[in-house]
């Protein structure tokens, strides 16, 4: 290089420092899984983005499929958003390798008031003292129904008290018989129905994975503990009658009365939603936030009703999701700003108008259910209901893992190729060494 | 001391680096290095958010003791069984009857491609609607002609075969066109003046045929088997490894291990013994086969 270019480098490298010195933004990257929210957290965030001009919030959305590892190899290659959405189940892995900032310091620094959030949501991000999360969100699961599906089957639609049992199914077995058609239009009730060939389920989304708006709520209305004795807890429970008897009720919900196709129909090509929305099952359980993708529904008319109540009352899943910040964020202050802004009641006030996932401040929820005034879902507030009563949600540091095996011999289960007594047997088998 | 280069050579040799550098260059950091670095991690204990921990040879030792581990060996093995020669075999038919001129022979070699080129989650999720035990296309059809629906992706059993038959089908139009390329270079001379002689269609096939193929036969026998070791997608993309394990072949195991469990250590641990057993099977293919293989076209 000649004297001449060198200067000229050196003054343009100048002025390009100086140049961005004076701006002085931070750019933050903010990272969710659920594109149902995409509109209602720019609109959130653009007001975040006017009342603090020097940040700049990047969102990038990354489909629940690819979330995870995304996350995780972004956290090996020190590259990772600074805010992103957090889910109970995979908290507790990345909370027990310091992979998320503790909250409490900021908490008590900027005396926020956490007794606006429901007090069970701000538990799920509390491990071992320290607070990694305030509350985004909250759900509960209740079921969708098809109701043209039902009056083409000339059965009146569930009642909000409707019910079950492990023994016989009750009530909810009978509708759904009355809902399970083969291709000759005879339903299972009929005593030439042939359960090889169903054309129409009166259930679906029996999948072992399907946990939280599955299996596990059932579990809890039994009487069950669930899957393990308390949260971080060592001991499977799943071996408690209660719960291999409801496990049982599961598979024969498939196997026996026929009326749920087995998982790898709706596991294996088309998802549960997908064969809800083509009119193949007549009731599914979903959470509350598929309420958003239940919008796009056409060609039939839908509601929701509560989950029948078991012989010990009615349970439901009650999780929330929270905004989390990296550890190693090198914009530790403005990651923060963001988050409280995001949780906060402004926020969750924009986000509620949308009507896309309940707000995780109690005083809000009202702002949410006006959003579906005047539209399909009629008993949109049974979701509120859902929310009574709870059980125990599994958290531990292996349960990637714990949870993988777990679904997989229930899938073996609910296949019909071993009973539920062999399924949980298999399962303690593999999961021990995991829980210590 | 080197002999001395002539200016023009030296020129000419710095040109040939050049034109090399690139894909050396990408070796180096996108192979070598990863190849390198997943070699050291195997010896770690690494969960991808904090440092890894020296372990030793834990990984290897924990591998060894694990039945789920031992079942994707399995599994692949019986992958790479089934799939090679029924592939290899199917593929150098087609090849056979595409290599005489017959009507439609563009549009169909095309359709033999088509899967090959497309992407290979995109292939296995459609195959899930087609064999759908319940819903899908193919128990469509057997139900319309009488018969009880298969449980395709659904039993155990059946759920391997069933990938396995998506996988040849997908890379068949890669097998076909090595061997149509081995085809070709026979010279027309040798098959005429077979001919001539009065060999049958079928000792053509074996006499000439075979024989002067026999170079390309063996290149697409070690590509097949290292390329079927490494099975990932298609599993990945149709079962996810189930029902139960009945799936789950060693690549798939492996990325469960490094990404969905945290636990990369013992991931790397897995691509180096994937590694070796790749190296040993190869040599022996080369020890066994190879001598047989004849490199005088003429």
């Amino acid at each position: 290089m000649s004297k001449k270019s060198v200067v000229l480098f050196v003054l343009l490298a100048l002025v390009f420092v100086s140049g961005t010195a004076g701006a002085e933004k931070v750019t933050l990257r903010y990272m969710f899984w659920d594109q149902n929210q995409q509109e209602a957290y720019a609109a959130s965030i653009d007001e975040f983005m006017k009342q603090n001009p020097d940040i700049e919030v990047v969102m990038e959305l990354a489909e629940w499929g690819d979330y995870w590892t995304k996350l995780t190899t972004g956290m090996a290659a020190r590259n990772l958003p600074d805010v992103f959405w957090g889910h109970a189940a995979y908290f507790s892995a990345f909370v027990a390798r310091g992979a998320l900032l503790d909250l409490k310091p900021l908490i008590e620094r900027d005396n926020i008031d956490t007794s606006i959030y429901y007090q069970s949501l701000l538990d799920f991000w509390s491990y071992e003292g320290a607070q990694y999360g305030l509350a985004k969100d909250w759900d509960t699961i209740a079921f969708f129904y098809n109701k043209d599906l039902f009056d083409e089957a000339g059965v009146p639609y569930p009642t909000d008290d409707w019910s079950w049992n492990p023994q016989d199914g009750g009530e909810f077995v009978r509708i759904l018989q009355q809902l399970t058609f083969d291709d000759q239009g005879r339903n299972a009730l009929h005593p030439d129905f042939d359960e090889k060939r169903i054309v129409q389920y009166g259930l679906g989304d029996l999948a072992g994975s399907n946990m939280q708006a599955g299996w596990l709520n059932f579990v809890w209305m039994n009487g069950g503990t669930g899957v393990l004795d308390k949260p971080y807890g060592s001991k499977l429970v799943m071996n408690e009658p209660e719960c291999i008897e409801v496990l049982q009720f599961w598979s024969d919900l498939v196997n026996k009365y026929h009326v749920a196709p087995p998982p790898e129909a709706t596991v294996a090509g088309g998802s549960p939603w997908d064969l809800f929305t083509a009119e193949k099952f007549a009731v599914v359980p979903q959470g509350s936030w598929m309420l958003t993708a239940g919008r796009s529904i056409e060609g039939f008319s839908w509601d929701v009703v509560g989950m029948p109540w078991g012989p010990k009352g009615r349970y439901s899943a009650f999780n929330g999701l929270a905004h989390n910040i990296y550890a190693h964020t090198p914009h530790k202050e403005e990651a923060w700003r963001l988050l409280k802004w995001l949780e906060g009641y402004e926020s969750q006030k924009i986000v509620a108008q949308y009507g896309c996932v309940f707000p995780a401040i109690e005083s809000l929820v009202d702002v949410f259910l006006d959003a579906y005034a005047g539209r399909d879902p009629e008993n949109v507030a049974v979701y509120t209901e859902m929310a009574e009563n709870t059980g125990i949600w599994p958290m531990h540091v292996n349960w990637n893992e714990i949870f993988d095996i777990i679904q997989r011999e229930l899938d073996m289960m609910l296949q019909g190729f071993v009973d539920a007594q062999t399924a949980v047997a298999n399962i303690e088998m593999q999961v021990s060494h995991l829980l210590q | 001391m080197a002999r001395k280069m002539s200016p023009k050579r030296k020129r000419e040799a710095v040109a040939g680096y050049l034109f090399i550098t690139p894909n050396l260059l990408g070796f180096l950091i996108f192979q070598l290095v990863p190849i390198v670095v997943a070699i050291l991690l195997a010896f770690t204990e690494w969960d991808l958010i904090n440092d890894p921990i020296w372990v030793g040879f834990a990984n290897y030792r924990n591998l060894l003791k694990e039945p789920v581990f031992h079942l994707s060996v399995k599994k692949t093995l019986y992958f790479v069984v089934i799939n090679v020669p029924v592939q290899s075999m199917l593929a150098l038919l087609i090849a056979i009857l595409l290599n005489r001129s017959i009507r439609f022979q563009n549009l169909i070699r095309t359709l033999f491609i088509v899967p090959w080129v497309s992407m290979a989650v995109a292939v296995g999720l459609t195959w899930t609607w087609i064999y759908n035990s319940q819903f899908g296309l193919l128990n469509e059809i057997l139900t319309r002609v009488g018969l009880d629906k298969i449980p395709w992706l659904a039993h155990p059993d059946w759920a391997l075969i069933s990938v396995i038959v998506v996988n040849i089908w997908q890379f068949l139009g890669f097998h076909i066109i090595v061997f149509l390329a081995g085809l070709q270079m026979i010279p027309r001379e040798v098959e005429e003046a077979a001919i001539v002689d009065g060999a049958t269609p079928l000792t053509r096939f074996f006499k000439v045929t075979l024989p002067l193929i026999s170079p390309v036969l063996f290149y697409d026998l070690i590509v097949n088997v290292i390329g079927t070791f490494q099975a990932f997608d298609l599993p990945y993309a149709m079962t996810g490894g189930g029902p139960g394990n009945a799936t789950r072949v060693y690549n798939l195991y492996l990325y469960q291990k490094g990404f969905q469990f945290l636990r990369m250590g013992e991931a790397s641990a897995m691509a180096v013994m994937l590694f070796i057993i790749i190296g040993i099977t190869t040599a022996f293919f080369f020890r066994v086969v190879g001598r047989r293989v004849n490199y005088d076209l003429t």
